[in-house]
């Protein structure tokens, strides 16, 4: 299994590197054009030119990492490539376990980049307000707790996705191996499996008593739910038994029934 | 001799498309096999149900021992027709890999290939020309000490001076534990090293037994009994 991580670190290693080159190009070119901006406007708008640049980043590296996660085993299961692969003596359990291991292991190390960013251009911008962030230290142990669980909520969250994307992929490449209309056939097997999931969700909320959803908009606020270690737990076991599900099933068509 | 690869009536279908029908053969150690055929014959589908990577749609296969899977592909060295190393990969990125990859891998056998070869261990896979390429390909494959050994068409697409240095590998790296299986329709090129044959046509094996034995009942070289097979496919 440490074999099949160290040879994807190996593979990603130059997209990496290109990926953070273009990144810091990036950031040169947004701080440039922040002195550019009048002064006074930088004055009153500081904090909204802060959220907006936050926010423009977050969904950035929302989509490159999704692009990633999907790329990541389609490489391998569409590209004559991906025998390379394939051929190896590992079973499809562990190929798949180290993709998904790797996948967490990319989300935190983007993670951290995006914390890297928003610190130091919280930094440039003089912005004081975010000064909290340093005074984790101040949390009582039911926030660190919420922190803890939405943490490990948010990790269980990707692991699904993540396999729910290779489960559409490893359908395709082995039940689904000698239909025409390859494209649409794998997209459509994604939206009937989220469709799946969805139900299946829905009906654990309906079995809790809506305990599952951590809060409620209303037309004037957003509220939380007041029970949200209730919400937090049903989402992380939810997130784990549809990740386990899903790994299962992907391993079994990637050792069992796959045609390349 | 041992029987490394025992297929019971194989059977595989791409669609309405039949690639293999009843495909029922026995593979032993020590001989060197030719699988002969045009195109679409079924050559590549049975390699690759054998090396685990196509199941078959019906039938028995058994490779030493075991229904292919992980632990069989252990054993199997399989070189496919496709560009199959990673182009992102330099020549000693790749051999980095099968080191990793199997036990079985030889690696002073490797570089001594790569040497024979002409290969430049620092050059990008994706640089590398046709010729290049399935001289890395074949050399990363004998380069382990698989029980099976597997070359779908190693001769194709390269120049006569590649074709002798391949030939002359496969002829010295050949170990009489293991059982090698060439598939090609350059029967000319090969014959001389192959100890049986199989014809196969659009699935179905047509002709088959000892490339010696052949040749000495029909009269024919393996190429010519090829043409005769093959006349209106």
């Amino acid at each position: 299994m440490l074999k099949l991580l160290k040879f994807e670190f190996l593979r990603k290693k130059t997209v990496f590197l290109v990926a953070c080159i273009m990144i810091l190009l990036g950031e040169a070119f947004a701080v440039f054009r922040y002195f550019q901006i009048d002064e006074s406007v930088r004055y009153f708008e500081n904090g909204n030119i802060f959220a907006l640049f936050g926010g423009f980043l977050a969904f950035l590296f929302m989509i490159l990492y999704l692009i990633d996660i999907i790329t990541l085993l389609r490489q391998d299961m569409f590209k004559q490539e991906g025998y390379m692969l394939f051929m190896t003596p590992f079973n499809g359990y562990q190929i798949l376990g180290a993709k998904v291991l790797f996948a967490l292991l990319e989300g935190f190390f983007i993670g951290l980049i995006y914390l890297l960013f928003i610190f130091g251009n919280a930094k440039i911008m003089n912005l004081t307000d975010f000064e909290f962030i340093f005074d984790l230290g101040g949390l009582d142990a039911n926030e660190i707790w919420i922190i803890i669980k939405i943490l490990v909520l948010g990790i269980f969250s990707v692991i699904d996705f993540a396999l729910t994307i290779f489960l559409s992929f490893a359908l395709f490449k082995s039940i689904f191996t000698d239909v025409r209309f390859k494209g649409p056939i794998t997209f459509g097997i994604f939206i009937v499996i989220n469709y799946f999931k969805i139900k299946i969700s829905d009906l654990v909320s309906s079995l809790t008593g809506n305990g599952s959803a951590m809060f409620y908009a209303t037309t004037n606020d957003i509220v939380f739910n007041s029970n949200l270690h209730l919400s937090l737990n049903i989402g992380i076991v939810y997130s784990l038994v549809m990740s386990a599900l899903l790994f299962a099933v992907t391993g079994y068509l990637l050792e069992n029934r796959i045609n390349l | 001799m041992s029987i490394l690869i025992n297929c019971i009536n194989l059977n595989k279908k791409y669609m309405s498309k039949v690639a293999l029908e009843e495909f029922t053969l026995k593979f032993e150690a020590g001989k060197i096999y030719g699988i002969l055929g045009p195109n679409g014959s079924g050559k590549t589908t049975l390699m690759k149900i054998i090396a685990d990577l196509h199941k078959q749609s019906s039938g028995e296969i058994t490779v030493c021992g075991n229904k292919p899977s992980h632990e069989t592909r252990s054993k199997v060295a399989y070189m496919p027709t496709e560009n199959f190393i990673y182009g992102w990969m330099k020549v000693k990125d790749s051999i980095a890999f099968y080191k990793d990859m199997y036990a079985d891998f030889d690696m002073e056998k490797a570089l001594d290939l790569m040497n024979f070869m002409e290969l430049d261990l620092n050059q990008k896979v994706s640089s590398l020309s046709t010729g290049q390429r399935a001289r890395l390909k074949i050399s990363l494959t004998i380069s382990r000490r698989a029980e099976v050994v597997m070359l779908d068409e190693p001769l194709n697409g390269l120049d006569p001076i590649s074709r002798t240095k391949i030939k002359e590998c496969i002829i010295e790296q050949f170990d009489e534990n293991s059982v090698m299986i060439l598939s090609t329709h350059l029967v000319t090129e090969i014959e001389q090293i192959l100890d049986e044959v199989v014809f196969l046509g659009k699935g179905r094996i047509v002709l088959q037994g000892r490339a010696e034995d052949l040749r000495f009942e029909r009269g024919k070289s393996v190429e010519d009994i090829y043409r005769e097979v093959f006349a209106h496919a």
